[in-house]
């Protein structure tokens, strides 16, 4: 599809030119900004991989998202009082605590969102989104409430025959996140390459007929539903490990339409798309929020805009250019 | 445990009314531009926010609650016509998924509008001074302004119906909704009736909002809160019923005033909780699939 517009280049170097782009981006770019950027690159490939892939929107993907920080930071904050009886160098086993707590989610909300068709199904997304966001500010003697949970503990990671790596400063939390990005990122390339994701891309295209086809169209649903809020979690995990708190900023439902809008806004459906619209609205909406208080004007817009004239996002874009200055020389 | 009297169930079964019926009429305008335009309303919530500030707008200059009702509703009206032919008619031949996501651009965008031109801060709203005091049922007072609420919005969704029912303009909506292509067949210009029907639906959650101003502050995010609860009253209700949809808000809120007896907290949470069972139970909504609109 895509690829073809670049004759003759492997897709797999495009993940080592992202891997690298990574690893040099912070030396001319904020940190905070990279590892954003970073997170929610895993975090809309989860959200695209339902939305792009499957074909079906949850509007309260957020949930899952910040299910991963609140059940990272919950740990954490436990570990740190002592209630729960593991060395400083077992914290690492609140990012696969919090990881668990969204994917769990995912199979509750997933097993009720798709009984129901379509949009209706993204209504109770956003139902069980609110729902969470308002379980973590009602639960306020553990999660927090209005505050959030700050200053947690920093990862230490002793492994054996190697020394003690403390993620006490921001860059070597940020590497240690790319470090585990990476396997991630590469493992839903694959997926996505495969018959699995093809038979995702065919459901989208017509469910009809592949439950005439024999196929199981609700495992796979649920399945990718299930992945992507695993992919969730994985982001809300990182992000706690490189900001040490916590927030309901993290719940909100503002969060749940900037994971879309990222989306579309890189373009739905293929794989770069999500890293593309992450990387392009951290910085729009950074630079909004700098220097104006109205930036839900801009942000909306730019939604309508990109919906209405833009449907296939910034990649759509550049493949259709690339097409026309390859089409020009054959 | 506490005692539950007479007069605690009669209050519940009233606040019960109060909260159902402002769910019924903003979730009724939001069924039908789903059921007619196959569109997402996300920003329904927002409308219902722009009512209640235009009431508490026109209330400071006018100070007459009766004149309120009609103005706000206009005026909502108003950004209906407007928006309908600038935006929606782009969405109609797309994919249910992408109004959404336009519509969540224009909750964005009316949500900011309504902070630049009346601030962050909630704005307190007060029932006129005929509505503001007690009428006693016997053995309980309760407020003369929630009385006022239920039977306001109970008209409302009565005179709806009527309109659906009893006119030209309602068949045609209730047609469109059943097949819209076969309506145009028969050389119907259906773009009068989606305008039309958007700003009357727009129209009805702005004056949900307005009746439902003096029972709260009137504050920026008001239209949130309400549109969670009307998508969930629309997924309880079923897919474009009319009386799916009254019969889901009133469950809603005698669930939620009753869970309030118990605990307060609970109120919000056993919305949720019935939207959990009613999906596992009844897949199809509470009367089934397969209603039409109307």
């Amino acid at each position: 599809m895509s690829a073809i517009a670049f004759k003759g280049f492997k897709p797999w170097y495009g993940l080592f030119i992202a891997v690298i782009l990574f690893a040099i981006a912070p030396s001319f770019m904020p940190l905070s900004i990279v590892s954003d950027i970073l997170v929610f690159f895993i975090v809309v490939l989860g959200f695209d991989l339902l939305f792009g892939h499957t074909g079906f929107l949850s509007f309260g993907h957020s949930a899952f998202f910040g299910l991963g920080t609140y059940g990272t930071a919950i740990f954490l904050k436990y570990a740190m009082l002592g209630k729960i009886p593991i060395p400083p160098t077992w914290y690492w086993l609140a990012l696969v605590i919090g990881v668990i707590v969204a994917t769990g989610a995912g199979v509750l909300c997933g097993y009720l969102a798709l009984r129901r068709p379509g949009v209706y199904g993204t209504f109770i997304t956003v139902a069980f989104q609110q729902a969470m966001w308002w379980l973590m500010l009602k639960w306020y003697w553990v999660t927090g409430g209005e505050n959030g949970l700050v200053n947690l503990p920093n990862l230490t990671i002793k492994l054996p025959g190697l020394p003690q790596i403390s993620l006490g400063d921001p860059f070597s939390a940020y590497f240690f996140n790319l470090l585990i990005a990476i396997p991630i990122i590469c493992l839903v390339y694959r997926l996505i390459h495969s018959p699995f994701g093809l038979i995702l891309r065919a459901i989208k295209d017509n469910e009809e007929r592949m439950r005439f086809l024999g196929y199981n169209v609700h495992k796979y649903k649920l399945s990718s539903f299930t992945l992507s809020a695993f992919l969730g979690g994985v982001g809300g995990a990182l992000y706690v490990n490189y900001y040490q708190f916590t927030a309901l900023h993290t719940i909100d439902w503002l969060a749940s339409g900037d994971i879309v809008i990222m989306a579309v806004l890189g373009g739905s459906g293929v794989f770069w798309g999500p890293l593309i619209g992450s990387a392009l609205y951290i910085i729009i909406k950074d630079f909004l929020t700098f220097y104006t208080w109205w930036w839900r004007i801009f942000v909306g817009s730019l939604a309508i805009l990109v919906m209405l004239f833009f449907r296939k996002g910034v990649w759509g874009i550049l493949t259709s250019v690339s097409r026309k200055l390859v089409g020009k020389q054959s | 445990m506490i005692q539950l009297g007479p007069e605690l169930i009669i209050s519940a079964i009233l606040n019960g009314l109060s909260i159902g019926m402002m769910l019924v009429i903003g979730a009724l305008g939001l069924a039908m531009i789903f059921g007619l335009m196959h569109i997402a309303n996300f920003a329904h919530g927002n409308f219902f926010a722009l009512g209640a500030y235009m009431a508490y707008s026109v209330f400071l200059y006018t100070n007459n609650f009766y004149l309120v009702i009609p103005l706000s509703f206009l005026s909502v009206v108003v950004v209906g016509l407007i928006l309908e032919p600038t935006l929606l008619r782009r969405l109609y031949d797309r994919p249910v998924v992408d109004s959404l996501i336009v519509m969540f651009g224009v909750l964005l965008i009316t949500y900011d509008i309504i902070e630049m031109i009346w601030g962050s801060v909630g704005l307190p709203f007060s029932a006129p001074p005929e509505l503001s005091g007690a009428i006693s049922f016997g053995i309980i007072e309760y407020p003369a302004y929630r009385i006022f609420q239920i039977s306001a919005s109970a008209f409302v969704a009565f005179f709806f119906w009527l309109f659906l029912k009893k006119t030209e303009v309602g068949l045609l909506i209730r047609a469109g909704v059943q097949n819209r292509e076969m309506v145009q067949a028969l050389g119907v210009d259906i773009k009068k009736v989606f305008l039309i029907g958007f700003s009357l639906a727009v129209g009805i959650a702005g004056l949900a909002g307005v009746f439902a101003a003096p029972l709260m502050q009137v504050f920026p995010l008001m239209g949130n809160d309400i549109i969670i609860k009307i998508f969930i009253v629309v997924v309880v209700g079923g897919i474009g019923s009319f009386r799916g949809t009254v019969l889901a808000g009133l469950i809603l809120g005698f669930a939620s005033a009753f869970a309030a007896l118990i605990w307060p907290p609970l109120a919000d949470i056993v919305i949720y909780l019935l939207m959990g069972v009613i999906i596992i139970a009844k897949p199809g909504g509470i009367l089934g699939e397969g209603e039409v609109f109307g």
